[in-house]
């Protein structure tokens, strides 16, 4: 390779006027006008280096080009003052990658001027793919005939290439042409004549196709019909519906492959003057079923007013009725009138598992009030993704008249069937039915209750915070006791940000005789993490209750800053009890990590001492993985270093790559040299190439 | 339910002007039927991949656990990649059932394949998308839906033309965190709308690449197909490709920032129409072998004076505080009453309280898939609708297009959505085409 072509005058000169703005000022900044001889001046230089360029070699005036190129669009001066030089490269003997670009360019701004260079080059050998990214984007009846000029070359491979610019470019001149082309001995050209006669298309375009088809071969027969459908539709765009309407009924009467047939039927429907229903509805009697879900398909053209559920009925006879398909479509559109069927489906318990799915689907868009029950009885009773289907229908099951159907069903039903209606709730928001859940916080089945509390946790407000704690009082089980927890915790989140969230809860503290349920609020009181309450929570850390003890570890552990960093420390400093140590040294890395006021550098200091209190490989496992959420040089250097430890080496690893990845905006030299080393030292294919990943970014 | 739009609506206005409707089934050439009046739908899809290089082979993996689809063709131009793939499933099968190809072409032929995956280098997805369209195939396609504007069109018009089932891979509308934020925002959670803001990926240009020999594995010809002739050089042909601009738009498109493009126009309701303003400035690596764009900020407005600001990551994280996260490629939406960020695995609001929205069923709803696979294959087998369908994916790619020609005109371009050009301007309209290496066409 050659060393690059320097372009630097051009480049300061155009990065000057308009480059450096990027990102320092507002997009709308207006760039320096520059002369069209200026332009003409610069465009001179970089084509100048552009003669010399290969694939293989720097192109390092492609910004320059780019940036150029910005004002050649907006100002037809330089336009007049560019193009002349472009048209004389392609005439030097400049190599193909540089014309190649040039071609491109052409392609956006040539004129007729362009158009003699680019027919000579159309024919240079090895050329023409070069020539036609430009010749077929200049408009203007002096490209359309170059095109056609090269027709009547001998070459294959030349005259596919200029039909498929011209139905690009939609030449009608070239219909007669290509209907000479269409009849020829060799398949592809006849096939491209074909095809680009469909993209030309017109009423002489189409009339040719018309009479070659019956003379058409077998292997041009389907192709000839998809290209007189393309004519058929722009007959359509253009309004002529009676020429479209005859094309669609010949080729759909000639029984072509589905995906014509297809194109044809919607066509018919679009221009036949019958009913829509009994369009469809005749061709589901006339047709194969095996076409059945395209009839189908033509629902989603029918107005509004039009309805198709009556189609069941008009079918009844039929050995095929499409039900599958029908539920699908019409639901999609909304199409109330099917709703009957869809439900006897379900009601009869449809044995296809297909048909129930789309049914129950159907009953989110078409469902009625009354369908809540049906559904909730569904997901009660289904496993597997029908069940969630039928939880899915019911949640948007649309308007107040079903939330009535909901709170009614929840008195009136039992078991699963009320827990699920409970469930509904909470999923469509139907806070007026608070009161109701508090009822059924207490129902003798578990489920009902479980759901009750859940939907509770959704739709309470704050003001009855008080009752949900009361709940939680009288649970009789830890799953209901943690489903109170996140409950209550949701509904202290609904607070003002300066409300006292944790204010009743304290409260109850006191009320709490059960040791369990003292834990609940103490667990939940963490979840809030409000500084206020450290020290009402240091209090229980003395308690005679283990439970409670724990409690008040893992509450303080979930802390969402530092605040209880001393305790924890002080407690896995001093504990001789294994599970209470591992529990408060990872809370102490857990609330020193969530702590966003506190430094990198603190939070390094802090976790290696808790990597010194460590007295255990799991510990310090939770430390290393605390170590690297740490995006610091200090934190990596450790890192590094713990490699050496073959116990602790793959989380090591992972914390290598992690801190790395913060390390690498800020520091990208020290965290390129570190990664380096450790390339050398470990042996991990995946952790090789993420590290690889991650220098390939930083250089 | 209230939807906003009736999906009635949404897919009359989606066909105007083509025939056809906009998702649709048929597994036909293995259907049963059983007893009168009930239709018992076939047990298995028959699948093919077309392109099992990175993001075809997850896909593989991911397909291949569905219970309802047979594996039983794929093709790659890359004779390796193909038959370790095929080595893969028909190990899983414990049979030889599944066939390796070549060329796109014999494996589309194949009467009966039902659906397709098409995971293959952008400047190949419209042309194999419109193969498959034509002999029938229902897809999964890969994003972007295109290489340049005018093969959004030709994928549309072939689309419902020919009545198969299309889904765009743009699966976070499949994820709950990007929907929910949708809801938020089209329920007003946020207050009057005023602006989004997203951050796309950016990349690490590298230096000039020497030509090197094409190796007997891979058919380079067929993996060019449409771009221009260019020497081999092995980094073009690997997933990188993305960031070269004959064969994609890089991060500005499918190298991640559709996706996000893809949830701005959910938020907005914008899935029949799009941006009618654009202006914006970037950049491309002083040298090398990338040549996408690849820091920039771009600035749609929309028909209602939201505005969109598109951006790379790296500039969003230095200037916007929100971004100013390990996940820094997301979409942040800001409202008169509030802001949410969502990226892949994270979401913030403010106030925190936002997020423990619900949205209730007389409310907005979007539609819910959880998988964004499952949910073609459910359209497949049953007709019905698709969460990201083919006007949905014109209508996103057409804003990564907006932003690419905007950058490179250096001009505030005006869009027109109904007739899908630019307004007074020529030379854009000039650059929503490209040329194609013949004998590839539209």
């Amino acid at each position: 390779m050659t060393p690059a072509l320097s372009t630097s005058l051009t480049k300061s000169f155009i990065q000057l006027v308009l480059v450096s703005f990027l990102y320092t000022t507002g997009i709308n900044l207006q760039a320096q006008a520059i002369s069209a001889a200026e332009i003409r001046t610069e465009m001179g230089k970089i084509l100048d280096v552009l003669a010399a360029y290969d694939y293989d070699k720097s192109r390092s005036w492609l910004p320059d080009l780019q940036h150029l190129m910005m004002e050649v669009y907006k100002n037809p001066e330089a336009l007049s003052e560019v193009e002349p030089l472009m048209i004389e490269f392609l005439q030097s003997d400049a190599r193909a990658a540089g014309k190649q670009y040039v071609c491109r360019e052409l392609g956006v701004i040539g004129t007729a001027l362009s158009v003699p260079v680019l027919s000579e080059l159309l024919v240079a050998p090895g050329m023409a793919g070069t020539a036609l990214l430009a010749l077929e984007k200049i408009p203007g009846a002096q490209a359309d005939q170059a095109l056609l000029k090269v027709l009547v070359e001998e070459d294959e491979v030349l005259q596919i290439a200029v039909i498929n610019s011209l139905a690009a470019r939609q030449v009608t001149a070239a219909i007669i042409p290509l209907t000479r082309l269409m009849r020829s001995d060799n398949e592809k050209l006849a096939l491209s004549a074909i095809s680009a006669l469909g993209s030309i298309a017109g009423a002489e375009a189409a009339k040719n196709l018309y009479d070659f088809s019956d003379e058409a071969p077998a292997s041009l027969k389907w192709a000839v019909l998809d290209a007189r459908l393309k004519c058929a539709d722009r007959f359509m765009e253009g309004g002529d519906k009676k020429n479209a309407a005859i094309i669609y009924e010949k080729v759909y009467q000639a029984d072509p492959p589905e995906t014509l047939k297809y194109n044809a039927l919607a066509g018919k429907f679009k221009t036949s003057s019958e009913d829509p229903y009994n369009f469809i509805l005749n061709h589901l009697r006339q047709e194969d079923p095996e076409f059945h879900p395209y009839i189908i398909q033509l629902a989603y053209q029918l107005d509004d007013g039009q309805k198709l559920g009556r189609i069941f009925d008009d079918m009844r006879e039929s050995q095929n009725i499409p039900t599958l398909h029908l539920f699908a479509a019409l639901a999609s559109i909304g199409d109330f009138s099917v709703h009957q069927e869809v439900i006897a489906s379900l009601v009869d318990r449809e044995e296809e598992e297909d048909v129930r799915m789309a049914a129950i689907r159907a009953l989110a868009s078409i469902g009625e009030p009354s369908d809540a029950l049906l559904l909730a009885e569904l997901a009660a009773s289904a496993k597997g993704p029908e069940k969630e289907l039928a939880r899915q229908s019911l949640y948007m099951l649309p308007g107040s008249k079903t939330n009535e159907k909901i709170r009614s069903g929840i008195r009136e039903e039992t078991g699963d069937i009320r827990a699920e209606l409970i469930r509904s709730t909470g999923e469509r928001n139907m806070d007026e039915a608070t009161e109701l859940l508090f009822e059924f916080t207490s129902d003798p089945d578990p489920n009902v209750r479980m759901e009750s509390i859940r939907a509770l946790g959704k739709l309470a407000s704050p003001e009855i915070l008080s009752d949900l704690i009361t709940v939680l009082m009288q649970t009789d089980t830890r799953r209901e006791r943690q489903e109170a927890e996140r409950a209550i915790y949701a509904v202290t989140q609904k607070m003002p940000e300066n409300a006292d969230q944790s204010a009743s809860i304290i409260g109850a503290l006191g009320n709490a005789e059960d040791p369990e349920v003292l834990a609940s609020l103490i667990n939940i009181i963490g979840m809030i993490g409000d500084g206020k309450d450290l020290d009402v929570l240091r209090e229980y850390l003395e308690s005679g209750e283990e439970g409670v003890q724990l409690a008040v570890i893992r509450a303080l552990s979930g802390w969402p800053d530092a605040g209880p960093m001393e305790d924890l420390k002080q407690l896995a400093s001093s504990t001789d009890d294994q599970r209470k140590h591992t529990l408060a040294l990872r809370g102490y890395v857990d609330v020193v990590l969530a702590d966003n006021q506190m430094s990198n550098d603190d939070k390094f200091r802090e976790i290696r001492h808790a990597y010194d209190l460590s007295t255990s490989t799991a510990e310090f496992r939770i430390v290393i993985s605390g170590l690297s959420r740490i995006g610091s040089l200090e934190a990596l250097d450790m890192a590094v270093r713990l490699l050496e430890n073959p116990e602790l080496r793959k989380e090591a690893e992972a914390a290598v790559v992690r801190i790395a990845e913060q390390t690498s905006w800020a520091y990208p030299k020290e965290t390129t040299r570190q990664l380096n080393l450790v390339l050398k030292k470990i042996n991990n294919k995946e952790v090789e190439q993420r590290i690889h990943r991650i220098l390939d970014r930083i250089n | 339910m209230k939807i906003q739009q009736n999906r009635r609506h949404f897919l009359k206005k989606s066909i105007a002007g083509t025939a056809g409707a906009l998702v649709f089934p048929a597994i036909l050439p293995a259907r049963v039927f059983a007893a009168p009046g009930r239709t018992l739908p076939n047990d298995m899809i028959n699948f093919g991949l077309i392109g099992v290089g990175e993001m075809g082979s997850g896909h593989l993996r991911s397909f291949i656990e569905f219970d309802d689809i047979r594996v039983k063709a794929i093709c790659d131009v890359n004779s390796e990649d193909a038959n370790l793939a095929v080595e893969f499933t028909n190990n899983r099968y414990g049979s030889q059932e599944c066939t390796a190809y070549n060329d796109f072409r014999d494996l589309l032929a194949r009467k009966d394949i039902d659906a397709v995956l098409i995971a293959v280098p952008d400047h190949w997805h419209s042309l194999i998308g419109l193969e498959a369209a034509r002999q029938g195939k229902h897809m999964y396609y890969e994003k972007p839906l295109s290489l340049f504007f005018r093969e959004c069109q030709a994928m549309r018009q072939a689309i419902n033309r020919y009545g198969v089932v299309f889904q765009l891979g743009t699966q976070q509308r499949s994820d709950e965190r990007f929907r929910f934020t949708c809801e938020l925002v089209r329920n007003g959670k946020l207050g009057i709308l005023e602006k989004i803001t997203i951050g796309s990926a950016s990349y690490t240009p590298v230096g000039i690449q020497p030509e090197e020999p094409i190796p007997d594995w891979l058919d380079y010809d067929l993996w060019l197909g449409p771009a221009p002739l260019v020497p081999y050089t092995h980094l073009r042909c690997t997933r990188n490709f993305t960031l070269i601009y004959d064969h994609s738009l890089g991060c500005i498109s499918g190298a991640y920032g559709i996706h996000h493009v893809d949830i701005a126009q959910w938020a907005l309701d914008a899935d029949l129409t799009g941006p009618v303003e654009v202006e914006g400035r970037g950049s491309i690596p002083e040298e090398g072998l990338y040549d996408t764009i690849h820091t920039w900020k771009a600035v749609h407005t929309y028909a209602n004076g939201v505005k969109l600001e598109y951006l790379d990551h790296i500039s969003a994280r230095k200037q916007i505080p929100q971004f100013n996260i390990p996940n820094s490629m997301g979409i942040l939406f800001e409202g008169n009453k509030g802001w949410v960020y969502v990226a892949r695995g994270y979401i913030d609001a403010e106030p925190k309280s936002l997020l423990k929205t619900i949205i209730g069923p007389d409310e907005i709803q979007l539609p819910r898939s959880n998988d964004h696979r499952r949910n073609f294959l459910d359209a497949v087998r049953t007709g019905s609708p698709v969460i990201c369908p083919i006007e949905t994916a014109v209508r996103s790619d057409t804003v990564c297009h907006q932003a690419d020609i905007a950058i490179r005109l250096g001009q505030k371009l005006h869009w027109d959505p109904v007739k899908e050009e630019f307004i007074n301007n020529p030379t854009a309209n000039r650059m929503l085409s490209r040329p194609m290496r013949s004998p590839w066409h539209l």
